[in-house]
């Protein structure tokens, strides 16, 4: 049986770790709150965006002069994946689900025998991924000076990836963060960004009225100049998704911790409790027989 | 009020202002216009300016450094990169924008368009200190 001194001080440990998982978990549901905050306030704007978009994409009737954004390549031989994921850890599984759903789709072109180019942003999707993938990381973002992720963040980012797709290293980009679902669940995302694929269950309404609309400048004009906007804010939204998710998934883990932490003090003391019974009574035996023998 | 136009500001961080207005003043890429009720649907991108939205004998007065505009059925959606309202003209972040602008004039390699445009971003935020 373990001594006295030893669950004495492993008690003591433990109710410091479990003072810490508290404290985490408190501060991760205050910014939880702000980053949800955050997330829904951006939704409006991507809605939009994308509704004039589909709008603009229906109009399009000569898909050869169309944005290459929106067009593509017509190819898809090189696949340019970015992959989200935080600066920090004791996430529970935050950015492991993220990089598990990457892992499978690297794994799909691989197969293909097709391209593969991955920018990681943030270090630990590039702690996950480096192992097997290094050879096709091409580029490391890292959000450590970032305390809220800006708009001008996404933008560094887009213009980084719009540069590659200038010079065709890329034909498809794919998006990959977590989206934000509730406070317990986060679903991993695979978004394309390139070519744009806009979710034709936009209301039907817009469809009916595109063919009235006046454009100052003309259609593709705009498109070129909307369509790197929709990246940003896509990569934007994503960003906030993926924040919201990270404070979700933190606090769920720190409050698991702070739990696991309590059942293993309960556990502690009965077992200490019982081995200073056991040290007392062998005490008692001890002095009861060296009074008898006298 | 039948007789006028939802107007709805909208930037990458909120939803700036959502209110009925009778008319909406802007600066569109190719010229100011004033947006009234049943105009036609339109889609067009703003240059740096003023936006003011006029119902009654009250007008609101924000200022933008682009953005895009889409009207239809009397909704006006304005979306903005950025928003300041008339509170705001004096802040520290119009300053940044406009070393931002003076910033990108220095480099050789834009094109004309942007040179037009910062210009416009730079010669505007002068207009609002003033």
């Amino acid at each position: 049986m373990a001594s006295l001194k030893f669950l004495r001080n492993r008690i003591s440990s433990v109710k410091s770790t479990q003072k810490i998982t508290k404290a985490m978990k408190m501060v991760a549901a205050a910014k939880l709150r702000k980053a949800q905050q955050n997330a829904e306030n951006a939704r409006p704007y991507s809605e939009k965006l994308n509704s004039i978009i589909s709008n603009l994409k229906n109009s399009v009737t000569d898909m050869d002069s169309a944005p290459k954004l929106l067009v593509g390549n017509q190819k898809d031989e090189t696949h340019l994946c970015v992959v989200l994921s935080s600066d920090r850890g004791l996430c529970g599984g935050f950015n492991t689900n993220i990089c598990r759903k990457a892992k499978v789709f690297f794994e799909k072109i691989l197969n293909e025998k097709k391209i593969l180019k991955v920018i990681v942003v943030g270090s630990k999707a590039n702690d996950q991924l480096k192992r097997k993938y290094n050879q096709y990381i091409i580029d490391k973002i890292s959000l450590k000076d970032e305390k809220v992720i800006s708009f001008g963040k996404a933008q560094e980012i887009t213009d980084k990836i719009l540069n590659l797709f200038t010079r065709n290293e890329f034909d498809i980009c794919t998006l990959f963060y977590n989206e934000f679902k509730s406070v317990i669940s986060q679903i991993p995302q695979a978004q394309q960004l390139i070519p744009v694929s806009i979710e034709q269950k936009s209301n039907q309404q817009s469809l009916v009225s595109n063919s009235e609309y006046e454009y100052e400048p003309d259609e593709n004009e705009i498109l070129e100049n909307l369509l790197p906007k929709n990246i940003a804010t896509q990569i934007y939204a994503a960003f906030l998704e993926n924040q919201a998710s990270e404070q979700g998934s933190r606090m769920t883990a720190m409050d698991n911790a702070t739990r696991n932490a309590g059942d293993l003090i309960a556990k502690l003391t009965i077992n200490y409790n019982r081995t200073r019974q056991a040290v007392i009574t062998k005490e008692l035996i001890e002095i009861i027989s060296g009074a008898e023998s006298l | 009020m039948a007789d006028n136009i939802h107007l709805e500001i909208v930037t990458p961080k909120q939803v700036a202002y959502s209110k009925a207005v009778d008319s909406v003043v802007v600066s569109g890429i190719e010229g100011d216009m004033e947006i009234f009720k049943d105009h036609i649907s339109l889609i067009t991108f703003l240059k740096a300016g003023k936006i003011i939205a006029k119902s009654g004998n009250d007008s609101d007065t924000f200022f933008s450094t682009g953005g895009t505009v889409e009207f239809s059925n009397n909704k006006l959606s304005i979306l903005l990169d950025n928003f300041f309202a008339s509170t705001e003209f004096q802040s520290e972040e119009l300053l940044k924008l406009k070393k931002k602008a003076e910033n990108k004039l220095n480099n050789k390699e834009i094109s004309d368009e942007e040179i037009y445009l910062n210009n416009q971003i730079i010669e505007q935020i002068n207009n609002l200190k003033s």
